[in-house]
């Protein structure tokens, strides 16, 4: 197989895994309400793949001279993909599934734009922005709205 | 030099001059603001404890960030000298970064907001004496520095990635373990400053993540109080954000060094595979030193505790045995041209091995129970800012001087300025390590006894000391205004 239809299926998949991630599970199961650290690390799980997704698509085009508008938005993304995780929306939007979803659809679209935009700044850079907001999101579920030490 | 080379190299040195002058003047206006403190600990003049603790609020934050400042021009200057970089950036990250200082200035005046530049969470919302606005200026303030500091550690990473061939070339990995393949490749190892902009870099975005998110998380906070944040996570977070900012700017200053030194030697500080390793135990040493804040936590989980010991012990081995003591061969019967600049860069390597000393000492967890909150931790710490980054930033603002104007400062000016720097300077520190080791806490406007005496002396210090910058400010406007002279 070739380097290119195996990138291809790997955008396809990653893709698919994005979008099933981000819409299933709140239309399923919406009469489950997640605590706030498990609902975190749902964001989280959705926040990787999307980085992986963005990943997957720069690495067609490596880019090797600066290109400092894309920094701006590899910047801005994973804040506000951050910005989004506030736990006091988390009990609205358990309880209205579409929104649930959009939500998550965004989620997953911030962290696709923080690692495509972060590679095409320059080669290496989308790596460590992606590092960086899966950080933050894991990072969040030990203490963000929630206190674990008692 | 070519054309492009040339504007290229005037762009960069504007960009490297605009952050170091900004820092140095938000350094003089924060020393002006210690005296204050000093002397009112003293009882030399009045202050409102409200207004002393904001004021150390700013103080704090202030200097780290003008010492981050100076480093992050230095260090971006140098590198764009191995790969040209977008001035633009550069600008973006400095704004920001201005921007926020600012705010946290806005906070404090007229704000009065002084729960500390660690604004440990739920220090800034509880019991305030402040109004609810300066709360959330400070932290858009800190949130505006730390996005700054995130887009200059981002244009760094891609730099040193780009420029040696991806993480495994910039941080040497073929010169260490496969050396002769290296050789006969024909490759040539990052320079020494490369694996300070590296460790910056990795570090500083890790760092720059952790102080995004408790950030945010404090803003979110702020708008809406009822949703809880965890104090240990809260405060793990803060200080893995502030110590490595606070860390690096040593770090960012040395690159300084290493390009400024060799040249008054004569000598070539080249990479080594004993160098690159230290620097890679740098990497790992910062980003997992900061747990040495958390001892006083009964409740952070205890492995994490040992960690932090033996992280901060480990930590001063790449600078002490490999930094200093290859300056310090570098400088062996080198003739070292002694000048203001070399003057400056040998003295702040001396200053970085007795604070990192101090530092050391402090990290034991035996004696930190008894001197945390004493005067030994602001000792330590102003022993390696004062006398390390500063230095190192005047050395290198000298060498430029020096080489642009091809002049250099008499013996009697070098003496003055040293009896000023370092004699004020090491009055002021010893009497933080006096009180600290005496059991005088840090962070009180009202100290006890022997605190306003030593206090006293430590204002004493302080004023000798500003004098000896004022007299080297003004030969630095000399050696400054020669080359504007020879320019025509």
């Amino acid at each position: 197989m070739s380097a290119v239809p195996r990138r291809t299926l790997a955008v396809a998949l990653l893709a698919a895994a994005c979008v099933v991630a981000s819409v299933v599970p709140p239309i399923e199961s919406s009469s489950v309400r997640l605590d706030v650290q498990t609902h975190h690390l749902a964001h989280a799980v959705i926040i990787a793949l999307g980085l992986a997704l963005g990943l997957v698509i720069a690495s067609a085009r490596p880019v090797r001279e600066e290109r400092p508008a894309w920094l701006l938005v590899a910047i801005v993304s994973p804040l506000m993909a951050m910005l989004l995780m506030i736990p006091a929306t988390y009990d609205f939007t358990e309880s209205h599934p579409l929104l649930h979803a959009l939500d998550h659809l965004v989620f997953a679209a911030l962290s696709l734009l923080t690692a495509y935009a972060g590679e095409q700044y320059l080669r290496g850079v989308g790596w460590a922005a992606a590092v960086a907001l899966e950080m933050m999101a894991v990072g969040a579920a030990f203490g963000y709205g929630i206190i674990l030490t008692r | 030099m070519s054309e492009p080379a040339l504007r290229n190299d005037a762009a960069a040195s504007r960009v490297m001059w605009i952050y170091m002058l900004t820092g140095v003047a938000i350094f003089a206006l924060m020393a002006l603001l210690g005296l204050t403190m000093r002397m009112e600990q003293a009882k030399w003049i009045p202050l409102d404890p409200t207004m002393f603790y904001a004021i150390m609020t700013l103080h704090g934050a202030g200097m780290i960030t003008a010492m981050a400042l100076c480093g992050m021009g230095g260090l971006w200057y140098l590198m764009n000298r191995e790969r040209a970089l977008s001035t633009l950036v550069a600008y973006w990250a400095y704004a920001l970064v201005v921007a926020g200082v600012v705010a946290v200035l806005l906070s404090v005046f007229p704000g009065k907001f002084g729960a500390g530049w660690t604004f440990l969470y739920p220090l800034p919302f509880i019991g305030a004496a402040w109004p609810s606005w300066a709360t959330g200026l400070f932290l858009l303030g800190i949130a505006l520095v730390n996005v700054g500091w995130i887009v200059w550690c981002t244009q760094m990473f891609g730099c040193v990635v780009a420029t040696y061939g991806g993480i495994r070339g910039a941080l040497a990995w073929d010169l260490v373990f496969h050396p002769k393949r290296f050789a006969a490749s024909g490759r040539h190892a990052p320079p020494p400053q490369a694996f300070a902009a590296l460790v910056a870099a990795v570090d500083g975005l890790l760092a720059g993540a952790a102080g995004m998110l408790v950030g945010i998380a404090l803003i979110v906070h702020w708008l809406s109080p009822s949703i809880p944040l965890d104090p240990l996570w809260a405060k793990n977070l803060t200080f893995f954000f502030g110590h490595t900012f606070a860390n690096l700017t040593i770090y960012m200053a040395i690159a300084l060094v290493y390009v400024g030194l060799p040249r008054y030697a004569n000598r070539e500080w080249h990479t080594s595979q004993v160098l690159a390793v230290a620097w890679w135990g740098t990497l790992l040493f910062v980003a997992l030193a900061y747990f040495h804040h958390l001892y006083m936590d009964f409740v952070q989980p205890r492995p994490v505790q040992y960690i932090g010991e033996v992280v901060s012990y480990l930590a001063a081995f790449p600078p002490a045995v490999v930094t200093v003591f290859g300056g310090a061969l570098l400088i062996f019967r080198s003739q070292l041209r002694w000048t203001m600049g070399s003057m400056f860069m040998f003295a702040g390597m001396v200053g970085w091995i007795v604070g990192g000393f101090g530092a050391v000492i402090d990290a034991t967890i035996d004696i930190n129970s008894t001197l945390h909150n004493t005067l030994w931790v602001p000792a330590h710490f102003h022993t390696y800012l004062l006398e390390g980054v500063v230095l190192f930033v005047l050395g290198w603002i000298f060498h430029q001087l020096e080489e642009r104007s091809a002049a250099q400062s008499s013996l009697l000016m070098r003496w003055l300025v040293a009896l000023g720097i370092f004699g004020g300077g090491a009055i002021f520190l010893l009497a933080f390590y006096v009180g600290g080791a005496d059991g005088v806490p840090r962070r009180y406007a009202t100290q006890p006894p022997p605190g306003p005496e030593i206090s006293a002396w430590a204002s004493v210090g302080i004023i000798i000391l500003l004098i000896g910058f004022v007299v080297c400010l003004m030969e630095a406007v000399r050696l400054a205004r020669l080359r504007r002279a020879a320019t025509p």
